[in-house]
């Protein structure tokens, strides 16, 4: 029995790396706050960046990793906040730095022409810090808040290993203690390359 | 050898995005104020069941005190400054249709203080604000409301609050009915300075409960 099952899994180890083919992305990401990211930071971050990696199974499925990096900012200006009888007038900043890292599961949608579509389903953490600059103080906060990141795109064959890639994203992050939930869509634009 | 310019050319773009992504980190991180005056915060507090509403009397200090100050004695700020922190003030309460006049005869006293040291957290309880008449043994209380602390690193704080010595407590606690505190950057010269002072003191008067 356990010869049988050595036996099987060293066919299916063989099997896969026949396949075996990594990819690499790297890309540029715009992110579009949501919730309660909108809320602290309003504008679109034009601050992301973004690493997958996908080893594929066989030539329509990958599974692999992915992490990213986007900040959200926003300068809102001199406010007055009043709390109760205290009340503080100062210019304010706020900053969201969110730090997604997940498991993905990936299906290449292969045809005969260069461009090969793509869906991909990314489960994890997202680490999510919040500065709040009021006058020379900073509050913060921050928080690892599971997230799940489903996601769409496009790879374009420019070359022999080489792709151009673009994707649209949903970056869930589920509420932790007294932090919401700060997600965010992300516009993906980046280039792909495999061994 | 087609193979080989692949290689090639993946190894350039990987170099070319690596490059692209360490910039983006490093080089666009946004950054916040700019401006000294970006920095500068305005914090009132007070309580909610003395009636601002009366056209009081009041007395100010003729100067300011320097809270950072280690002496037995007391020792004040510059008059540049002291003048115009204690001019603003008397321009706001005036408006406010409230009567200056000596400390004895006034109903609210007016305490001022500064520090300009790193790292100072300020709990106004704590200090001797050599108040005009009393002794030592005399303190602050907060009717009903309790201020936040303020800490700076390279700032400085003005701080003003207005007392009201009838409802003085049997422990010789004198109410503090409304306290103000600015804080901002020490850069810039000294007219700057000044008329950051006198815009954020304007703004403490223009917050609650002066603003209704």
């Amino acid at each position: 029995m356990k010869l049988k099952f050595i036996m099987l899994v060293g066919t299916l180890v063989l099997t896969l790396s026949t396949f075996a083919q990594e990819k690499y992305s790297l890309s540029y990401i715009i992110g579009i706050p949501s919730g309660p990211t909108a809320d602290f930071t309003p504008s679109t971050s034009f601050r992301g960046v973004g690493f997958d990696f996908t080893y594929m199974l066989s030539k329509e499925l990958g599974i692999g990793a992915s992490v990213g990096l986007q900040t959200f900012y926003d300068d809102l200006g001199k406010q007055t906040i009043t709390d109760g009888t205290e009340t503080t007038t100062a210019t304010r900043y706020h900053y969201i730095n969110s730090l997604p890292v997940y498991a993905t599961a990936s299906y290449f949608f292969n045809n005969s022409n260069n461009v090969t579509p793509f869906v991909s389903l990314g489960i994890g953490l997202m680490y999510n810090q919040i500065d709040e600059e009021i006058g020379v103080y900073t509050l913060e906060d921050d928080a690892w808040q599971f997230s799940m990141r489903p996601e769409i795109g496009l790879e374009y064959t420019i070359n022999y290993g080489v792709s151009l890639r673009a994707a649209g994203r949903y970056n869930y992050a589920a509420k932790s203690g007294d932090v919401d939930g700060l997600s965010h869509f992300g516009i993906a634009l980046g280039v792909t390359w495999s061994n | 050898m087609k193979h080989f310019a692949a290689a090639k050319l993946t190894s350039i773009m990987r170099l070319f995005f690596l490059s692209s992504v360490l910039l983006l980190a490093l080089g666009c991180y946004p950054e916040g104020g700019q401006n000294v005056d970006d920095f500068d915060l305005v914090y009132t507090d007070y309580s909610a069941d003395f009636n601002f509403d009366t056209n009081y009397t009041y007395s100010l200090p003729d100067k300011v005190i320097d809270l950072d100050s280690d002496e037995d004695d007391p020792t004040y700020i510059d008059e540049e400054y002291s003048d115009a922190i204690l001019g603003t003030v008397k321009t706001n309460l005036n408006s406010l249709g409230w009567t200056e006049v000596s400390a004895q005869d006034a109903d609210i006293v007016i305490v001022t203080g500064a520090f300009d040291e790193n790292f100072i957290y300020f709990q106004p309880w704590w200090w001797d604000w050599y108040y005009p008449w009393y002794g030592p043994d005399w303190g602050w209380y907060y009717p009903g409301y309790y201020p936040g602390y303020i800490s700076g690193y390279s700032t400085g704080s003005v701080l003003i609050q207005m007392t009201y010595p009838a409802d003085t407590n049997s422990d010789n606690e004198i109410p503090v009915v409304w306290l103000g505190a600015l804080n901002g950057l020490l850069q810039g010269g000294q007219a700057s300075i000044v008329n950051r002072i006198d815009s954020n003191i304007d703004q403490a008067f223009n917050q609650p409960p002066f603003n209704n």
